[in-house]
Parts: structure tokens; C-alpha cells; sequence
């Protein structure tokens, strides 16, 4: 600070009445408007640090406010509007129109727009068209257009255009007049290409891009993907190859100079020619189904000869599994020359002795990489799980006997560990030295010591129930609304495959059991849910003056493991005001799979949604993950305020307080430890282990129908196409229960085929149940 | 700029609108666009520089923020970070007003924004019947005009009470 010189001799100042009566009008304090009589630029300046939604709710807090949010320049506007149901009411495109209407003449800098609705070309052009004339920089649409959107032309000539990034299921049109002079990220997602001219004229349109993604595009239209781009610097190409076959089959060619970043998730089936990618610094290749060997070898050797001065190298284990299939075993004479010439280090996790890894290791013997090392970490190794345990338990150890030097309360500000945390999940493995180090770092400062001896605060009380429940959430909002007496008018509805847990928990939370609705299903529908019978069920309870309440969607039900369609099924959910729950508990966690996350398609559109980590996900029974669309429904379910539980934290809104998402007070250790437990996993388990082993789960369900195909009177519940339906059922199955209401007229013959069949006998069921209805 | 360096010693007198002076390193004033154009423009550093607008318990805040930052090395970013959010904690809405007309009066723009976020961070997430309450802003809307507002931007009052 600079010196301060005390001179209260007023002679010396000239002007100090005048100041004197300035300062005074600027006496801040008890009981004044001071944030009303800021000036316009602070008052932007500060609404500028605000969500939209903040910034816009600012408009009732007095008439002066009422507009002064029309001018924020960064516009995110995601639809939250469902779950009212009522579509007279105004709709969120409405609301997006005036938004713009009201817009003051200042920049927009950047505009997202996120939406569920079908939209019309005319409509979103218009919003278009008024961002361009406030020189967007950044642009973010992720829309529904009920028919081939034709973007406007000016679009494709925007100078002041930085980022653009759109979602679309449609076809994207390029004009022969495109020139993004100062457009440096593009991200199309679910876009497809007309042609290989006008896609190659978009990519050579934008002469500074450094960023390009395309995610899940739809290729068929072009024979050729040339990118040539010399400016690029991070290429991202995205595709659910298993899925949908030779839908990426053309011949893919990237020319960019000085590409650092690369990372490539698609098919072996399609054709890679690397060029000139000579500043290459990290490369991450996913290649999936490699069901057409001779192919896959050339493929994978053919894009990582393309990587050639690459430092760091991450491949899934198919990948590696695309040498597998050379005539010759491994011929060394082929090996990529990333591997002798730029790679130092690799890392081999979940070794588990194939061929392909030990071929691998054989490289490393004959000095293939450069002064290199192959470190392999087999998380199920008895020595590293000794290792590893040892370092908990010295960790652990030295807590507790040092517990009394930590300071007994949290030294950080709430929300400090968000702001710590990386964006992403790392995609190779850390050592676990270096996960306990940021533990010690980041975690250890935030924790309130419990255990200190200098800890004299209230103790932690017993949760009785652990977990929330969306459906108290619903039940609470639609009281609200209806009156708390109409609870025995509320309807649950699920299929009659659904879990007898929904019943129960229904039944908790105070609904008439009569009033759950176990809509029936079939086997011509693989037991799924059709939203028509939804629709009726909704219905016929209207006309009665019952009221429509939850929806329980099931993606591999208990009974059959059906999958009901989530997309069809949120729309009718959503036209009758129900809230639409997805429950995952069985396969979700196979949705860590790109190529599976097709079952839940539409998922956008449902209120909550949960999956039981403990399924797929290497964590010990229970734990439960809920996303919760509104999280507020929740919080006005559950919440409560006391006195004794108030806390400075709490009242900031910085964090979430468990106690108003759930029926106990405090969480048990375990809800915690588990979400914590799930962490560490995350990163050192790597996430080829969790991409593996749904798939490896789906290749044993394939081999047992292989199996069984010989058997022509031997009946599918669930059809050939959908694969994951049968992945929870024969994967790790040591008990066959078989329902006589599900198999109808073909239950005589698999009790037969039971009964005479070696080849299921081999199979080593350890107890077979029938139940005849 | 160029100027900061030639004459790194020199000093300049401020003085705060209830008439206290502040004797300051140039190069630490030179954090304020206000005073930088003010020097450029050949306004002589002998004289004494009224700042009519901002009292002296703000001046002095205003001041150390500047040397803190005029002082530190770029290479200490981390460090500059943990000041700044240490410099606004406790501050009570008054003092934190008054910091932000004079970051806005001086455009010291790093201070500027740290307050502006301080305040947002205020708001933020809070319904808008406690921000009502925090700022003292009277709510001078019929209930039918204010229940016309929210029905209009129903999108952002959902799940607000």
C-alpha cells in the first residue's frame, strides 16, 4: 500500500465540501437500495457473472430490474420446462423468442440453446439471424427440427464467428458460398453429410480451425472423408461403430500438419489414412468389433503407422486385439514405427495374458521400444493388491496418528473440490501413489475431523434410510398442487415386468396399491412397455378422476430383463404431466459403452434417472446413483430447518445438503465412501476395464445363443438384434428360473429340452426353479 | 507503460473524497486505467490527485489491492489468486459496494471483476425474495405485475418459490 499521510487541514483542499457532500451520498449500509443505484456497466458487469436463469429472475425483484437482464451477452437457455404437462401453457420456444425480442442492442458473445420441442426452420433462423446482428462469437445449438432445417445463408459467411458446435439429426446443407474467416472450433454431433465435395469445401472453408469434432455423424452419403486442415490442432472423431454396421465405411483421410491432439472412437471396418501428422503429440484410438480379422490387422496398423512421432499412445485392448490376426502370429517386420522411434512408455492395464498382450511384451524383449518399458498393472495381481493395501493401511494409519495436528473443521470454501477437479475421467491409468497424493491434497483439507480428540460437536446421528426417492418429489409437487388430501387419487404406472421394489416403494410413500398400474406387456414386443398401452392405461384413469402420477421405465427389468422404450414413453409421460423415471438399476452401467447407449435413446426427456453402480461398476453393494432433473422437487420433498442444523455453508447454496435429499439426517458412511471409493476407480482402474467388461458380458451372451442355436424349438425371449437384453441374464447365471407366464405355449418345451439337452447340462446351472402359474 | 519504468521511484499524491492524502509508488497507481491516461495525458505527478468519489477506508483498500498486484511477478498467479479471494472474504456488503464504484471509477478491472463476482456469487441460486431482503431493494410491483413478470420468464422461476 502506499504511504499514507494523515492531512486533515482543510485549507489545503479546495474542493472538500463538494466531496464531502459526494462521499455522503455513497454512505452504504443499513436499510439503503445500494444495488439499484449502481451504474448501468456494473450492474451488466455483475449480471455478467450469472446464469441466465439468474440473471432473468433478477427481473422481479423491482421495476427497475425488470429489463435490465436483456442485455446479458452470454445466453444459455436449456429447456427445463417439461413436467408441467400442460401445452397451452407457454411454451419454452416462446419464451426463447422473446429473449430475443426483448435483447437490447449490445453484443451477444455466446448462445446456447438446448431444447426437447420439435422446432421449425423459421423459427430457429430467426434466432439465428438476430445473433449474427449482435456479432455471435459463439454458437451452440442443440435443437429438433421437425423437418430438413435449412440454416440461413449469412450464417455460413459470419466473420465474428469463433466456436460453432450444432446438434442435428438431419442432413447438413452446405452453401457453395461458405467462408468461416475467424471460426476456430467446430463440433457437429449427429449430422449427416450430403456429399463428398460439400463436406470437403466445409472443412477447406475455415482457414484458422484449430478444433474439429465430429461425433456420431452419419457418413453414408460420402465415399471419401478427406479432412485436410492444416491448422488443426485437436481432431475428435466419435462413432457407435458396433451398432450400426458398415454405416462408417468410407474411406477416411486426414492431412493436418500440425494436429497435436487425436482421438479417434470408431470401427475397424473403417478405412484410416493418416498423412503428414508429424507434430502428433498424443493420440488415443478406440477401435471397436473386430469381427473381420484379416481387415482389422491392416486397419489398426495402418491408422498407428499414420501416428508417428506420437509420445502417448492410449489403445483400448481391442485395439491390441487387432494384431491378434496376422498369419504369422505377430510378424515384427509390420510393427508400427510409433513404437521404435517416439513411444517410451506403455502401459498394459487389466493384463490378463492374451496373445495380443504378450506379443506386446515380446516387443518390449527385443528392444522394439526406444530405451522403453512396459509397465503392467493387473489391479487383481495378489502382489500389487498387497502393495496397494499396505499403502492404504500406512495411509490410514498415519491419519489417525496425526489426527489431533489437523484443524477439526473444514479450512475450505464449499464448491472448493468442483473447481479442483479435471473435466474428464483420465483415459490412462494412474498409479495409485499419485491418487493418494491428490487425496492428501485435496481431499484431507476439506474433511471435518470427526475422530479429533479437539472435536466437541453434536455426534453424528443414525440414518435410518439411506437413499432418496423421485417419487416423493413427484407425489409432493402434484399435492401441492391438488391438495394434500387427493394422495389416494394418485396413480403409478409400470410394466408388468417391473420390480416389485417399485410396488413397495410406492406403497411408502403413501399411494393406494390398487393404484399401481402393471400395464401388460408381450413377447411380440420383447416385454417392453408400448407407449399406446401407456397412453390408454393414462387415459381410461382420467376419466375416472384418478391423477396420473409416476412412470417407472425399466432398461432391463428383474423378470425378463425388458427394455422399455424411454424415448416414446417420456413423450406420452411428458403430455400428461407424469413424472417419467428411468430405472437402470440392472444394466445401466453398461451405458459406459458407447455402442450400448442406444437403449436409452431420448433419455433427455425423463425427470430422474438411476443405475446401481454396484452392478457393472466395481463397487461393493449398495450403491445407488440418481440423477435428478430439478433437484429443487427433491429439496422441497425432504427438506426441513431446525435451528441446530443450520450451517453458514448450507445457507450460501454452495452445497448440496444430503439431509434435504433423503429421509436420514446425516448420510450413512458408506453413501459417501462409495460415491468417494468410485473415484479411484475411475482413475486407476482405467476405463478399458469398464468399457470391457459389459462387452465381454455381451461376448459370452453371444456364445450361449451360438450354443444353443441348435436347438430350432429352443425360444428367444427377448430377439437376436437386442444384445444387451440377454447380457444380464447369461452372464454369471448359476440359477435358470423360469416363469411359465413368460413363455407360454413354448414353457412344455423348454422344460423338455431341460431335461434332454448335454449341452445345457454343461452349462452348470446350480439350481434350476420353475414357477407354474 | 514506458513511463512506470523510467521513473519507478516516483510518487504520487491521491487524495480521498473526505480529504485524506495517499502518498503512492507510480508503478502501483498505474494498475488504474483512470490514473495511466491521467499521467499520459500529461497531468503532472506533483500535483495532488482529488478522487472526489471514493472515501479513505476505501482508497486504502483500493491501494493495497493495487500494490499486491502491481508488486507480484506474473509467475506468481497462484499466489495473486489466493490474495484476491482472501482480500473480499468478510468484507461486509458496504465496504465490498463502495470497492466496486471505486474499481468501476478508477477502471481497475481486475478488481472490478473480483467484486462484480463477489456480489453475483450473492445472488446466485438465492429466490429472489432473500436478495431482496440481503440488498435492501424494495419491491415496488403490484402483486398482478409481479405475478405477470414471473408468469412471463416462468423458464427461470421454475423450481424457485
Amino acid at each position: 500500500m502506499g504511504e499514507r499521510k494523515r492531512q486533515r487541514d482543510d485549507s489545503v483542499n479546495p474542493h472538500s465540501s463538494e466531496n464531502i457532500e459526494l462521499s455522503e451520498e455513497q454512505i452504504v449500509g443499513d436499510g439503503n437500495d445500494i444495488i439499484s443505484s449502481l451504474p448501468g456497466n456494473v450492474i451488466h458487469h455483475i449480471l455478467s457473472f450469472l446464469s441466465t436463469k439468474d440473471a432473468i429472475r433478477t427481473s422481479i425483484l423491482s421495476t427497475k430490474w425488470e429489463y435490465l437482464w436483456t442485455s446479458i451477452c452470454d445466453i444459455d437457455l436449456n429447456d427445463t420446462f417439461p413436467w408441467t404437462g400442460k401445452e397451452e401453457e407457454r411454451s419454452f420456444l416462446d419464451f426463447v423468442d422473446r429473449v430475443f425480442l426483448f435483447h437490447d442492442a449490445s453484443d451477444i458473445k455466446s448462445l446456447t440453446i438446448n431444447s426437447l420441442e420439435l422446432v421449425t426452420s423459421s423459427r430457429v433462423n430467426s434466432w439465428i439471424s438476430a445473433s449474427l446482428r449482435h456479432n455471435i462469437e459463439e454458437l451452440n445449438l442443440s435443437l429438433r427440427w421437425k423437418a430438413q432445417p435449412v440454416l440461413p445463408c449469412h450464417l455460413f459467411t459470419c466473420q465474428s464467428l469463433v466456436t460453432l458446435k450444432l446438434y442435428m439429426n438431419w442432413s447438413l446443407k452446405i452453401p457453395s458460398l461458405t467462408h468461416f474467416s475467424n471460426l476456430k472450433t467446430l463440433e457437429l454431433s449427429h449430422v449427416t453429410f450430403s456429399d463428398d465435395n460439400s463436406t470437403q469445401h466445409l472443412f477447406s472453408s475455415c482457414p484458422v480451425l484449430q478444433e474439429l469434432a465430429l461425433v456420431k455423424c452419419g457418413w453414408k452419403n460420402l465415399k471419401t472423408l478427406m479432412i485436410c486442415i492444416p491448422t488443426l490442432k485437436r481432431l475428435t472423431i466419435e462413432d457407435e461403430a458396433m451398432w450400426i454396421r458398415g454405416f462408417l465405411s468410407c474411406v477416411t483421410k486426414i492431412y493436418a500438419a500440425n494436429l497435436i491432439h487425436l482421438r479417434c472412437i470408431s470401427s475397424l471396418e473403417v478405412d484410416f489414412r493418416l498423412y503428414d501428422l508429424s507434430s502428433l503429440v498424443d493420440a488415443s484410438i478406440g477401435l471397436y468389433d473386430n469381427s473381420s480379422a484379416e481387415d482389422a490387422t491392416h486397419q489398426v496398423l495402418g491408422l498407428l503407422s499414420g501416428v508417428v512421432n506420437v509420445q502417448k499412445l492410449s489403445i483400448t485392448s481391442d485395439t491390441l486385439e487387432g494384431f491378434h490376426y496376422d498369419e504369422d502370429g505377430y510378424t515384427l517386420g509390420r510393427v508400427p514405427s510409433c513404437f521404435s522411434s517416439s513411444l517410451k512408455t506403455v502401459c498394459i492395464a487389466y493384463f490378463s495374458e492374451t496373445a495380443a498382450e504378450m506379443w506386446f511384451i515380446s516387443l518390449e524383449a527385443g528392444h522394439d521400444l526406444k530405451n522403453g518399458s512396459t509397465r503392467v498393472l493387473n489391479p487383481l495381481d495378489p502382489e500389487e493388491f498387497r502393495r496397494q493395501g499396505q499403502l492404504i493401511i500406512d495411509f490410514l494409519a498415519d491419519y489417525y496418528k496425526n489426527i489431533e495436528k489437523y484443524p477439526v473443521r473444514s479450512q475450505v470454501e464449499p464448491g472448493y473440490l468442483s473447481s479442483r477437479l479435471p473435466d474428464s475421467a483420465p483415459l490412462d491409468p494412474e498409479p495409485i501413489e499419485t491418487v493418494m497424493q491428490d487425496v492428501e491434497n485435496h481431499i484431507i483439507p476439506g474433511i471435518t475431523h470427526w475422530q479429533s480428540p479437539n472435536y466437541f460437536a453434536y455426534f453424528p446421528a443414525t440414518a435410518s434410510i439411506a437413499g432418496f426417492n423421485g417419487r416423493n418429489a413427484a407425489r409432493d409437487e402434484v399435492l401441492n398442487r391438488v391438495g394434500r388430501e387427493s394422495i389416494v387419487k394418485l396413480v403409478i404406472y409400470g410394466s408388468d415386468q417391473t420390480h416389485s421394489a417399485v410396488q413397495k416403494a410406492a406403497r411408502i410413500a403413501g399411494i393406494n396399491p390398487e393404484n399401481f398400474r402393471a400395464i401388460p406387456t408381450t413377447k411380440d414386443n420383447a416385454f417392453g412397455l408400448i407407449p399406446d398401452s401407456l397412453e390408454s392405461a393414462i387415459l381410461s384413469d382420467l376419466a375416472v378422476g384418478l391423477i396420473p402420477l409416476f412412470l417407472c421405465a425399466i432398461i432391463g427389468t428383474t423378470s425378463s430383463t425388458a427394455v422399455d422404450p424411454v424415448g416414446p414413453l417420456s413423450n406420452v409421460a411428458r403430455r400428461y404431466g407424469v413424472w417419467d423415471h428411468v430405472d437402470a438399476a440392472q444394466a445401466g452401467s453398461a451405458f459406459i459403452c458407447p455402442m450400448f447407449r442406444h437403449f436409452i435413446d431420448g433419455i433427455e426427456g425423463a425427470d430422474s434417472f438411476s443405475l446401481n453402480a454396484h452392478k457393472w461398476f466395481f463397487t461393493n453393494l449398495d450403491c445407488c446413483c440418481l440423477w435428478v432433473k430439478d433437484p429443487n422437487a427433491l429439496i422441497k420433498a425432504l427438506s426441513t430447518n431446525p435451528e441446530f442444523l443450520r450451517n453458514k455453508a448450507t445457507e450460501s447454496y454452495q452445497v448440496v445438503d444430503y439431509k434435504d435429499c433423503q429421509i436420514g439426517l446425516s448420510r450413512r458412511f458408506r453413501a459417501s465412501y462409495e460415491a468417494l471409493a468410485s473415484a479411484p476407480e475411475l482413475r486407476s482402474g482405467e476405463p478399458p476395464k469398464f468399457l470391457g467388461l459389459p462387452s465381454a458380458s455381451v461376448g459370452l451372451a453371444e456364445l450361449w445363443m451360438g450354443e444353443s442355436k441348435d436347438y430350432n424349438d429352443l425360444h428367444s425371449l427377448t430377439p437376436v438384434a437386442n444384445l444387451l437384453d440377454r447380457v444380464p441374464v447369461f452372464y454369471n447365471m448359476t440359477h435358470l428360473v423360469l416363469h411359465s407366464e413368460l413363455f407360454g405355449d413354448s414353457f412344455g418345451v423348454m422344460i423338455d429340452l431341460l431335461e434332454n439337452s448335454p449341452k445345457l447340462e454343461s452349462l452348470n446351472f446350480e439350481e434350476v426353479r420353475i414357477y407354474m402359474n | 507503460m514506458a513511463s512506470s519504468i523510467e521513473n519507478n521511484n516516483e510518487k504520487l499524491t491521491l487524495k480521498s473524497s473526505d480529504g485524506e492524502e495517499f502518498l503512492v509508488e507510480k508503478h502501483v497507481a498505474l494498475q488504474s486505467t483512470l490514473l495511466q491516461n491521467m499521467l499520459d495525458s500529461d497531468c503532472s505527478s506533483a500535483d495532488v490527485i482529488p478522487l472526489p468519489k471514493i472515501d479513505a477506508r476505501t482508497l486504502a483498500l483500493v491501494l493495497g489491492y493495487c500494490k499486491k498486484h502491481a508488486d507480484a511477478s506474473s509467475s506468481k498467479q497462484g499466489e495473486l489468486n489466493s490474495f484476491d479471494s482472501e482480500f473480499l472474504k468478510d468484507m461486509d456488503m458496504g465496504a465490498l459496494f463502495n470497492l466496486v464504484l471505486a474499481a468501476n471509477f478508477m477502471e481497475i478491472k481486475g478488481l472490478l471483476d473480483i467484486a462484480a463476482q463477489k456480489i453475483a456469487d450473492t445472488i446466485k441460486d438465492k429466490p429472489h425474495q432473500e436478495v431482496r431482503e440481503i440488498f435492501h431493494v424494495e419491491n415496488d410491483y403490484t402483486p398482478e405485475e409481479e405475478a405477470a413478470v414471473r408468469e412471463e420468464n416462468r423458464w427461470a422461476f421454475e423450481g424457485f418459490p
